[in-house]
């Protein structure tokens, strides 16, 4: 059975350079770089898809992400160190959480269904992904904002060059797809995830990943959290614009393997 | 359609908890049931603190012995050395499950297993001594970040016996220990796995004690939810798990349900970062998702409430209970956390274990530290020296968190385990020769 309960609606991939959309700079006036970003590119990829405007409880975000605000993390721990015991700034800590980010997306896009927010050092998009389909095809919601966002930290960044006498490929950026219950394609078909579990050195170095399928690519030794969402993106994104068909992408790496597999709208037939 | 396709029994076959209350869920029934309260001042082996405010700390291990001594037989002995004080109480409650639903590491190597493990503080680095050299320019070993790496629960329990299936940590705050239990349900249902390792833990942390103490949220006493004086939350660590199976799963292969998540719904408010909405409008959402989940007609016999003590939360959850449930029902609406402390995204699954717990034995304790209800409350939670005959085996237990998360789980509880244990022991492949 063909699954049309997905439809990858709008893409997009913003960086730091992305300015924040003008209507929520107000409310973002105390957020840091990790929600930023996760609500420009929601804020992009919801733009993109031209939706119309769907019931608040109809609306779900999943987030997916390996470090999360990591640099929030260090700012609250130095607020600690350097403030004392019970002086910790509450907004720091606050938005040291991991699921800030879906927070300030639930509030800024009225999104009163799942708000769900998945840490895996493995491929946390492709969880989010997983999950936010599966919420479309239960028929909780009728549309899903997918976003992965990475900042890092010059901290991990030290210990990972220190690790592996390289400095690791990572500059902030997030990813968002928005996924409507219905359109015109194309549309996610499935995703499978097998992870196995890895020592913790093969996650921060993302020993052997590889990657193959439809117009997947990224610059040589680009690995970090996010380059599975990235290239998927662009891959998509150049795909619906030239080809026909089904996408199938999968992923290897010593902590497990995924597939994920799209119809391309066009071509779609029953 | 597909929904109804999907929809199968999920059922529980195994639990393991820690808590302040206790080492093992039979210590903490114990402690539920006559309403023993071990909350203290922040034991000296856990950090350094001056502050007045208590806590609900387990034990300067984290892990029991009798769980390390299993792990040590069957697992990797360098994922064990490197984990942290979450992973090593997730453990402990993993362990203990695992043994309660009669399985061993060898038998979960034969299937594809699901982890799905809510935490807060789990996934984040607390190392205040590296930061602080790093920060001055030295260059401190780099071991911290390693144990910081694996202090994701899910992938280091895989790492560690050796398992595949799909692995993650829900981190939605307060409410992950919740979201793990109704995201692990979803994968079996949807068939992505044949066992599910679910639930959350979180260990203390000197980080989080002070940012809560930061927010003005914690109580320099032992909590007192729902009550008219309240002040504030203790913050608790801990660990609940849960395995879980597709009924006919676990039909075939002898395990006898201890009950079934029936029923899982989440929404948000989108009201504010940390505080919850004044009505509890995500609750409420929450609510009817995983009562329209259940797919029919139940009687509630209890509400195992988030209940954490604070003003906001207390005002805004029992808001949000009446509008479901209106102001005069008669179920009894009680918190855990007077016994337990906030567990964060452990506290979740640990009072999912008490839901069901309560709904076995057909009673339930009011809630502890709560003597004289605040009468401005939406429902009338049960004060502590009350206790309550349950007019069903269905029950729900759930969670708020910052971000404006809300998790709920509706549960039924199976009669009693025989207690003749041998009966479990004839096999399929026995039949043919009795």
């Amino acid at each position: 059975m063909i699954n049309r309960f997905c439809n990858i609606s709008g893409t997009a991939i913003v960086d730091r350079e992305t300015p924040v959309p003008e209507q929520f700079v107000r409310h973002l006036r105390r957020a840091d770089d990790f929600i930023n970003l996760a609500v420009s590119a929601t804020a992009r990829a919801l733009e993109l898809s031209g939706g119309t405007d769907v019931e608040p409880v109809k609306q779900g975000v999943f987030v997916g992400t390996a470090f999360g605000p990591l640099e929030t993390n260090f700012s609250s721990l130095g607020s600690l160190v350097d403030e004392g015991e019970g002086q910790m700034s509450p907004t720091l800590f606050s938005h040291s959480v991991l699921n800030s980010a879906a927070g300030y997306i639930s509030q800024l896009f009225n999104c009163h269904g799942p708000a769900l927010t998945i840490t895996s050092y493995g491929w946390p998009f492709l969880y989010a992904l997983q999950e936010a389909r599966q919420a479309l095809i239960n028929g909780g919601i009728s549309r899903a904002f997918v976003i992965g966002a990475e900042i890092y930290s010059a901290l991990l960044a030290d210990a990972y060059e220190r690790l592996f006498d390289s400095p690791p490929t990572w500059s902030p950026s997030a990813v968002a797809w928005v996924l409507d219950i219905q359109g015109n394609g194309p549309f996610l078909k499935e995703i499978r995830i097998t992870e196995r579990g890895a020592l913790p050195d093969n996650y921060l170095c993302r020993a052997n990943e590889t990657w193959h399928g439809s117009g997947l690519s990224a610059k040589k030794g680009h690995l970090n959290p996010l380059t599975h969402a990235e290239v998927m993106t662009r891959a998509l994104n150049k795909a619906t614009k030239h080809d026909q068909g089904e996408l199938v992408w999968s992923f290897n790496a010593s902590f497990g393997e995924a597939e994920v597999s799209v119809y391309l709208g066009r071509s779609f037939s029953e | 359609m597909i929904r109804d396709l999907n929809k199968k029994n999920v059922a529980i076959t195994g639990m393991g908890c820690i808590s302040g209350a206790g080492i093992g869920v039979a210590a903490n029934r114990q402690a539920l049931s006559h309403g023993i309260v071990r909350c203290g001042p922040v034991p000296e082996w856990l950090f350094d603190n001056s502050l007045p405010y208590p806590v609900f700390a387990t034990f300067a291990e984290g892990m029991t012995e009798a769980a390390r001594q299993q792990l040590a037989a069957h697992c990797s002995g360098s994922v064990l050395s490197r984990m942290s004080r979450t992973t090593l109480l997730a453990c402990s409650a993993v362990m203990e499950a695992v043994n309660d639903a009669g399985l061993t590491i060898t038998d979960l190597r034969s299937k594809r297993v699901g982890i799905a493990i809510g935490t807060t503080v789990g996934c984040t680095f607390h190392n205040e001594k590296y930061y602080m050299e790093w920060r001055h320019g030295l260059c401190p070993d780099t071991e911290p970040v390693t144990r910081y790496m694996a202090g994701n629960p899910a992938q280091t329990l895989h790492a560690l016996f050796r398992t595949e299936g799909p692995a993650v940590v829900v981190t939605n705050a307060c409410a992950s220990g919740t979201d793990a239990v109704g995201l692990a349900r979803q994968w079996l249902t949807a068939g992505m796995c044949d066992l599910a390792i679910a639930g959350g833990a979180d260990g203390l942390s000197r980080v989080a004690y002070n940012g809560f103490v930061g927010l003005m949220l914690t109580d320099r006493a032992a909590c007192r939810p729902f009550s008219r004086d309240r002040e504030g939350l203790n913050l608790g660590e801990g660990a609940g798990i849960m395995v879980l199976e597709c009924e006919e799963t676990a039909v075939a292969e002898q395990r006898d349900p201890l009950g079934w998540v029936r029923g899982y719904g989440t929404a948000a408010d989108g009201y504010h970062p940390t505080a919850p909405h004044p009505e509890g409008l995500g609750l409420q959402e929450a609510l009817r998702r995983a009562l329209i989940d259940v797919g029919g007609e139940i009687e509630i016999g209890l509400v195992n409430c988030h209940g954490t003590g604070t003003r906001a939360n207390d005002a805004a959850e029992t808001a949000g209970l009446c509008k479901i449930f209106g102001p005069d029902t008669s179920i009894p609406f009680v918190s855990t956390k007077g016994i337990t402390g906030h567990t964060l995204g452990a506290a979740g699954a640990i009072e999912a274990i008490f839901t069901l717990l309560a709904l076995r034995e057909g009673e339930t304790r009011g809630t502890a530290g709560c003597v004289e209800v605040d009468e401005k409350l939406g429902v009338s939670p049960l004060p502590e020296q009350r206790t309550r005959a349950l007019c069903s085996k269905w029950g729900i237990s759930e969670s708020l968190a910052f971000g404006g998360g809300n998790g709920v789980l509706v549960l039924e509880a199976a009669r009693k385990r025989s207690p003749a244990p041998q009966l479990r022991a004839i096999r399929a492949s026995d039949i043919g020769r009795l």
